[in-house]
């Protein structure tokens, strides 16, 4: 099982946090049916490290936390 | 020469009546002589440098005489509005532009709030400020004329009380009626990281602009009325409507800078192991200054002049149980700069204790920026016994970390040392080893709190600052974003070229710096705010196509992409010539020693450093595609062609 915590503009209704099985990125954003609204302003975060490319080959495995994180570096 | 012999020689080549639609005046104002002189910025200039910050770099390049010093009168003070500034959506914005006293190097900075649009409001495109006033003065424009008044009653007030004394004294309310540019006490004293304040937070910030003004006993600046005629050329508010919705419907917008403002920024920096901590000895700190624990203490969000965003995040704890219920209860912001700043760089890890730094700094006219890293900076050398102060410099002290900040407005104590911010070696306050801690560029320290050694293009963009170690004149944001990084075709698009999906490398970075400089330079010239700027935080924001649209709409004036970005590098262009006659030089665009020999300790990224010999080739290659020289200055022929505009 995947903890995943929403960030507020991505939540839908749905709590902070979800939990679902997953075994990929793709897998949660297909879940969450967050594929539109996921744009560049939003990253992912696994156990904790900010992923900044490569996500497709991100592999999660059963109790790994995944945050989805309002990120941008300009201010 | 002279300041005004060079007046005098410049006048004639500027042109005698308005260029075209919404064109306002430069302005020339002896503040010694009370000389006012008055011309129009001519059309070839026009096409080459746009206004706002090209404009200012045109006036300065024919008026500074390199001799001098930069707080000397004949060096001159020059406020520039944006051609676009009050008449477009989030175009709020322009730049005062000097010699800094604190980098030795181009001042050029950016303020928005309401001052810039009251230029453009009362015909006034530039003033150009020089000569030491006999006895400290505001020059009040009441529309475009100025009066001279002594400015005896509100010297030696600071941002809060002189703010709402001038509402007072003058009969209106800022924003409305009026916009104000004014020093406070740390200005006065000539404080290097002392800024002008726009607002109540808005500030002129980098490079001492404070202390500039306050070198020519000038304490505020004063435009009321809305006097001009602003009658575009063609019709643009349908235009307007357009850019409007396509600003609000932007997510980093929508979701992110309308909500919690920049503050938002901190976590992902922490997260990444980027974020600038203990003079970047360490690059992570506390979950607890991410952005929604300040949520509880934010009452609303504030807006510049037109601007449908509103950013700015406000500030009250007169809730709090941990905090003075004093003036400082209450005010604007902070931005991410601040909260970085003034939290993990200095081992602050408490919001109510950011928050009131952030309100102090206000009131004072400080630069968080510059203030925050001259006290890292005083920190680490008191960590490692370079210096011995009076005061406790223990990371997160803090009562007297705020204690200093009243001491460095007043030059009082180890104020003055922190007064003189980057230049404490210079000015024989610290032993020449402290150089190899401070954690800045050509006399700029960091700009904001994101630790470079990751990202490289974020490093180069620092390293090539014509203002020094500035993230707002070049960086390329979105290579945070992994959705960006992951779509090559798009990344191509965006950037005109082959540019790394992976941010540690150095491959390809110096075409996303290129880019990013010439728009973000255009977006100065033009007044727009950077943060709805293309490129910054977004690939959907207003950028070349808008602008183009727009400055035909209000001008007349057809532009087209390529000569926009074309203008952007003009910019550039004459700001390192000028740097040039100040000494600046390829060893000056570098990086702090400390990110070359030491390596990021914690996070995803654990081990990066900057590497010189990829990072030479990478400034190399950055020349080469920018038209300079391997000293990085114009080819002949780039600088031949600015000449002649310059000199025209």
């Amino acid at each position: 099982m995947i903890t995943v915590r929403l960030p507020e503009p991505l939540r839908d209704g749905r709590g902070e946090i979800v939990t679902m099985d997953a075994v990929s990125l793709d897998d949660i954003i297909a879940k969450l049916g967050i594929a539109e609204e996921r744009d560049e302003l939003f990253n992912f975060a696994v156990n904790g490290e900010l992923i900044l490319h490569g996500e497709k080959k991100v592999k999660l495995d059963d109790g790994d936390e995944v945050e989805i994180v309002v990120a941008f570096s300009g201010g | 020469m002279p300041i005004r012999e060079r007046i005098r020689a410049l006048l004639p080549r500027l042109a005698a009546d308005r260029q075209f639609p919404t064109q306002g005046e430069t302005i020339f104002v002896d503040l010694e002589s009370r000389d006012v002189r008055r011309a129009f910025v001519p059309r070839r200039v026009v096409e080459t440098f746009l206004g706002g910050r090209g404009v200012n770099m045109y006036l300065l390049h024919n008026l500074l005489d390199a001799s001098l010093d930069p707080l000397h009168p004949d060096v001159p003070l020059i406020f520039g509005t944006g051609t676009l500034t009050a008449l477009v959506p989030s175009a709020a914005r322009g730049n005062a532009t000097s010699w800094s006293p604190e980098t030795k190097v181009i001042m050029d900075s950016n303020a928005g709030d309401y001052f810039p649009s009251f230029m453009k409001l009362n015909g006034i495109d530039h003033l150009v400020l020089y000569g030491k006033a006999p006895k400290w003065t505001l020059l009040h424009f009441d529309g475009s004329e100025p009066r001279f008044v002594d400015a005896k009653p509100w010297v030696g007030m600071d941002n809060i009380d002189l703010r709402a004394a001038i509402e007072r004294d003058f009969h209106g309310e800022e924003g409305r009626d009026f916009g104000l540019a004014a020093i406070t006490t740390a200005g006065e004293k000539l404080v290097l990281c002392s800024g002008i304040m726009a607002g109540p937070k808005a500030i002129y910030a980098r490079g001492g602009p404070g202390a500039k003004m306050g070198s020519l006993h000038l304490k505020a600046i004063l435009i009321q009325g809305r006097t001009a005629d602003l009658t575009p050329a063609h019709p643009h508010k349908q235009r307007n409507r357009e850019v409007a919705e396509k600003l609000l419907s932007t997510s980093v917008v929508k979701n992110a800078l309308k909500k919690r403002g920049t503050p938002f920024l901190y976590k992902p920096s922490r997260m990444l192991g980027a974020m600038g901590t203990k003079n970047n000895q360490e690059t992570t700190w506390t979950d607890k200054l991410d952005a929604e624990n300040i949520d509880p203490f934010r009452p609303g969000m504030e807006g510049c002049f037109v601007c449908p965003v509103n950013c700015r995040p406000t500030n009250d704890m007169s809730a709090s149980e941990h905090t003075p219920h004093d003036k400082y209860v209450k005010g604007d912001g902070p931005e991410y700069v601040t909260l970085g700043k003034f939290g993990p760089n200095i081992g602050i890890a408490e919001v109510e204790q950011v928050l009131r730094l952030n309100n102090i700094c206000n009131d004072l006219g400080l630069d968080t920026a510059s203030t925050g890293s001259a006290i890292a900076w005083a920190m680490e050398l008191y960590q490692r016994g370079i210096i011995k102060p009076e005061l406790d410099l223990t990371w997160g002290n803090y009562d007297v970390i705020e204690k200093l900040l009243f001491m460095t407005a007043r030059r009082e104590g180890f104020g003055n040392v922190i007064a003189d911010s980057s230049r404490a070696v210079e000015n024989g306050h610290y032993p020449a080893e402290a150089l190899d801690y401070l954690m800045a560029v050509k006399g700029l320290t960091q700009s904001d709190p994101h630790d470079a050694r990751i990202l490289k293009a974020f490093a180069l963009g620092l390293a090539v600052a014509t203002r020094g170690m500035d993230h707002l004149r070049n960086r390329v944001t979105l290579e945070i974003n992994a959705k960006i990084n992951d779509d090559p075709d798009f990344k191509r698009e965006l950037y005109g070229g082959d540019v790394s999906a992976q941010p540690t490398s150095y491959e390809g970075k110096e075409i996303a710096v290129r880019r990013c400089e010439n728009i973000f330079a255009v977006g100065d010239a033009v007044g727009m705010c950077r943060f709805t700027t293309k490129l910054f935080n977004s690939p959907s924001l207003p950028g070349y196509e808008e602008f183009a649209d727009q400055i035909a709409n209000v001008t007349g004036i057809e532009m087209s992409r390529e000569e926009l970005d074309r203008i952007g590098l003009n910019i550039m262009g004459v700001e390192r010539m000028i740097n040039a006659t100040l000494g600046v030089t390829r060893k000056d665009d570098t990086l702090p020693k400390r990110w070359f020999e030491e390596a990021i300790g914690v996070g995803p990224f654990k081990g990066e450093k900057i590497d010189r010999g990829q990072f030479d080739a990478l400034l190399s290659r950055f020349y080469a595609i920018s038209n300079l020289t391997e000293e990085g200055v114009p080819r002949p022929e780039f600088r031949r062609e600015l000449d002649t505009v310059l000199a025209s």
